[in-house]
């Protein structure tokens, strides 16, 4: 066996940390190296741009419905949550099951989302329990019913029942908004994960049998954690996310706990960015695109 | 030659080590630490340990190899001090694969497990190797070709 090969069987098994960039910002801080710290003048702005937020804030409470106390911040949460006509939205979640249960306990789903009209989108789940299978897709239109899925090992399309999903089905950002402005959702304060900073958001469901915790990155509100302790019907409510999906076509092979609940999940936002709609990103939101040689079912 | 920086150039060639090469970087420390999330503090700690002591490295041209000698007494700090036992080989998630090279890693002598880990995952030549671990660079081929024959030996139980 040559060094070569040795190098590519340890990149099997190597730590997944692929597209991951780090946090220089927070290096700095602990560094004591705070660049708002060295400039002055920046921090004068920021004062004025805090004091203008806070007065936006104090506008807003008038008429803002939102529970947990309005503030720009949850403006801007909202204002993210859904890519642009000329964008495709990347997620790559990595879910862990803390539920005593055979078998593999961790997951990886990956969804892509097109912002432009019919919005279609696609997701991946790895189907661990069921290797023969090998990884799983599912594809559709937001708001229609129906879509395909793909199996790797068929190497064909099957039509698929599949629900009319919302864009709060596939995107946590928008399901936070969406909790926000219904007054489900409790803005908990901000922490710090793996030395990011980050916004707590916490949902409960109206039996309060189930609770998720949101947190969000403190600047972009993008998803970075989703933990939800809930049985399957409050797993809904809290905004599992992809539980349409993963539940659509089987994927309970994954078998997160027990089909009757609770689920103890943890999920991690690997990725989630929006791609430039172009022509090679567009496909990957298409599941026929993807696979245009696989004959229909 | 050895160069004397300032300080603003100090933290700017620091930070431009931690973008260039973020993810080497954490893809040893969470190979060390069998934990992604330990691993990424690791890193961090390592580059704000650079920030802080700075001034050291004014007078010492090789920074990665500073950084990367860092990360490692970091990771090596870390596992001491944790009580629980840290799993040793923790990977991306499919933990079921190459259950017998796993094993084999894991059962390297830590100076071995450290070597091959240098190589093949922050992708260091022999002398830096050499820097990051503390050893001489004479023992570097050594210490690698005893760390693949053990995995090569790991390998052939599983294709027998």
């Amino acid at each position: 066996m040559s060094e070569r090969e040795i190098t590519t069987l340890l990149d099997r098994i190597a730590p997944d940390v692929e597209g991951e960039t780090g946090d220089w910002e927070d290096v700095l801080r602990r560094g004591g190296l705070d660049r708002h710290e060295r400039h002055p003048l920046r921090q004068w702005g920021l004062a004025l741009v805090a004091a203008a937020i806070a007065a936006a804030g104090l506008a807003l409470g008038v008429t803002a419905p939102w529970q947990s106390g309005p503030s720009v911040l949850e403006q801007a949460a909202a204002a993210i949550s859904a890519p642009g006509p000329g964008q495709i939205l990347e997620e790559r979640i990595v879910i862990q099951s803390h539920v005593r249960v055979p078998g593999p306990r961790i997951f990886h789903v990956g969804v892509w989302l097109d912002g432009a009209p019919p919005h279609r989108y696609r997701a991946t789940l790895d189907r661990p329990l069921l290797d023969s299978l090998g990884r799983a897709e599912y594809g559709g239109m937001l708001g229609r019913p129906g879509g395909f899925s793909y199996s790797a090992t068929d190497k064909a399309l099957d039509p698929q029942g599949l629900a009319a999903l919302r864009q709060a089905d596939l995107d946590p950002a928008a399901f936070i908004r969406d909790a926000i402005t219904s007054g489900r959702a409790k803005v908990e304060g901000t922490s710090t994960l793996h030395g990011r900073r980050v916004r707590q958001i916490l949902l409960t469901s109206e039996s309060s049998a189930g609770l998720a915790r949101y947190l969000v990155d403190a600047k972009t509100y993008r998803p970075v954690r989703v933990s939800l302790i809930a049985g399957p019907l409050d797993a809904y409510r809290v905004g599992f996310p992809f539980l349409d999906v993963t539940f659509a076509g089987g994927i309970s092979q994954m078998q997160f706990g027990p089909t009757t609940g609770p689920y103890a999940l943890v999920c991690d936002f690997v990725e989630y960015r929006y791609l430039p709609r172009t022509a090679s990103n567009r496909k990957l939101a298409d599941i026929r695109a993807m696979h245009p040689h696989a004959p229909v079912l | 030659m050895v160069g004397v920086r300032a300080d603003n150039d100090l933290v700017a060639a620091i930070e431009q080590a931690y973008r260039d090469d973020y993810g080497r970087f954490l893809r040893l420390a969470a190979a060390m630490l069998g934990d992604v999330d330990a691993g990424r503090d690791a890193v961090q700690e390592t580059f704000a340990r650079g920030l802080r002591e700075r001034q050291k490295l004014r007078h010492d041209d090789r920074l990665k190899g500073w950084l990367w000698r860092t990360l490692v007494n970091v990771c090596l700090s870390e596992k001491r001090r944790r009580t629980a036992p840290v799993p040793e080989f923790q990977t991306n998630g499919h933990a079921e694969d190459w259950p017998e090279v796993r094993a084999a890693i894991a059962a390297l002598p830590e100076r071995q497990r450290l070597v091959l880990f240098l190589r093949h995952y922050a992708d260091l030549d022999y002398r830096g190797i050499a820097e990051a671990a503390g050893i001489e660079r004479g023992t570097v081929a050594a210490t690698l070709h005893a760390a693949h024959h053990k995995i090569q030996e790991a390998m052939t139980e599983v294709t027998l």
